[in-house]
């Protein structure tokens, strides 16, 4: 179902009457009409697509509206059970908790992207460069491939940015998404290194800025790859050959 | 379900709607989302953490699980008044000092996907070595031989094994962190 709305305004006061006046069929200005028309779409289908995975966890996107949101206090679904198992009261604390393939990021638009993301604690919209992770979540994608592990010291999303400064910067510390392609899976990480986490109602500001406003935007290698959310200790990685060992149960 | 809104101005002669809009490039965007995070004490968090049984050596306490070993009230249900672990031993603990069931405690999947649940141990020099096991099945709960996979909405009832060898008989007790791990079953 889509409803359209059409918005008229029309501006013209300034030049009419001008070819009255001169009377000649010479012209000092010129009006004429043209229409601008935008289409705002919701976020699955945007220049700028954000839409959520199809893994269980994209349960914690609410995509109620046109604008997803993440919510991981159950408040989005009718009942607390739809989102997780059982009677949950939230996260856990003092523990680090990933929630990886919430939702993709894709390019739309007709420029080659970065993306990153950053806080924005006061929700007026603006980017705020703090000093990093202070509420305990962060988020992450792309592949954690050699050049941001060399360059960044691993893989994020969440105020990368602040730590190579705004475009122009020589090394941008946000991931690629050239034209057509996804940022898949971005996931969420509370707690742990990040610092204590605590109860939050806050506002992320994705921000996607052309390869081409960086001056050295184009050495900088495209990541389409699954992100490896579990970074350097990979807890997938095949089991170290056991030795056999096998410890003697005693007594209680 | 895609919801469009049209928005046609006419401007005179000041815009020409190629040179702005028309190609569809966007050189820089911003947009704002809104993430509500809620935390937990452990027995109702997403990865629910309980403890089982009486006799204090598996509580909750200041939001967390934590275990003292000998139990704090083990004497009321023992009355042998054990007051530590031997030395060079190899202990498991599947029970409180007073439970009907087995399980010092629980681990139960509150989330949206399978995991395998297993421990860690940062911190093992010279401290006794911790080691969660399931007691229904007996295996030890470590990083290469985890849980099998637990559903979601189920619970692990599990023991701590503790290992004394090499750990110094001392009047203090040692303290330990155990870190509990839940991770997503591969596909």
């Amino acid at each position: 179902m889509t409803s359209r709305r059409k918005f008229i305004a029309g501006l013209g006061a300034l030049a009419t009457g001008s070819a009255a006046a001169m009377g000649t069929g010479a012209f000092t200005s010129v009006s004429a009409n043209r229409g601008i028309n935008v289409d705002v779409a919701g976020d699955a289908s945007a220049f700028l697509s954000l839409e959520p995975t199809n893994s269980p966890n994209s349960k914690y996107v609410n995509t109620e509206g046109n604008a997803l949101s993440l919510q991981f206090d159950g408040s989005h679904a009718e009942s607390m059970s739809e989102v997780y198992s059982g009677n949950v009261g939230g996260l856990n604390v003092d523990a680090q908790t990933v929630i990886g393939e919430l939702f993709n990021i894709t390019n739309r638009g007709t420029q080659d992207v970065f993306v990153y993301m950053l806080q924005d604690p006061d929700g007026d919209g603006t980017k705020e460069l703090g000093s990093g992770n202070e509420n305990g979540i962060s988020f992450a994608a792309g592949s954690a491939n050699d050049y941001y592990n060399e360059q960044m010291g691993g893989t994020g999303l969440m105020n990368t940015q602040e730590k190579s400064g705004l475009p122009n910067h020589p090394v941008p510390a946000a991931i690629r998404v050239d034209v057509g392609n996804t940022m898949p899976d971005v996931g969420a990480i509370f707690g742990g290194y990040l610092g204590d986490l605590s109860e939050l109602d806050m506002d992320i500001t994705i921000v996607a800025e052309a390869v081409s406003s960086y001056e050295d935007g184009d050495t900088v290698p495209e990541n389409d790859e699954k992100f490896d959310i579990y970074g350097y200790d990979d807890p997938h990685l095949p089991p170290e050959e056991d030795n056999g060992e096998e410890v003697p149960e005693e007594s209680e | 379900m895609i919801n469009r809104r049209n928005l046609v101005i006419g401007l005179g002669g000041v815009l020409s709607s190629s040179f702005i809009f028309g190609t569809g490039a966007f050189t820089s965007l911003s947009a704002r989302r809104s993430v509500i995070v809620q935390t937990s004490n452990d027995s109702e968090a997403v990865l629910s953490l309980k403890e089982i049984g009486n006799g204090g050596r598996s509580i909750l306490k200041n939001d967390k699980l934590a275990f003292n070993l000998p139990g704090s009230s083990e004497n009321e249900y023992s009355h042998t008044d054990p007051e530590g672990l031997g030395t060079d031993s190899v202990y498991r603990f599947g029970k409180d000092a007073r439970n009907g069931t087995s399980g010092l405690f629980s681990v139960e999947n509150r989330g949206t996907q399978p995991v395998q649940i297993y421990n860690t141990q940062t911190e093992t020099s010279g401290v006794p070595d911790v080691t969660m096991y399931d007691v229904e099945t007996g295996s030890t709960l470590t990083e290469d031989s985890p849980s099998l996979p637990l559903s979601t909405g189920n619970q692990l009832p599990c023991g701590l094994e503790i290992d004394t060898h090499g750990v110094p008989v001392q009047e203090i007790e040692y303290d330990v962190t155990l870190t509990i791990n839940a991770v997503a079953a591969s596909d």
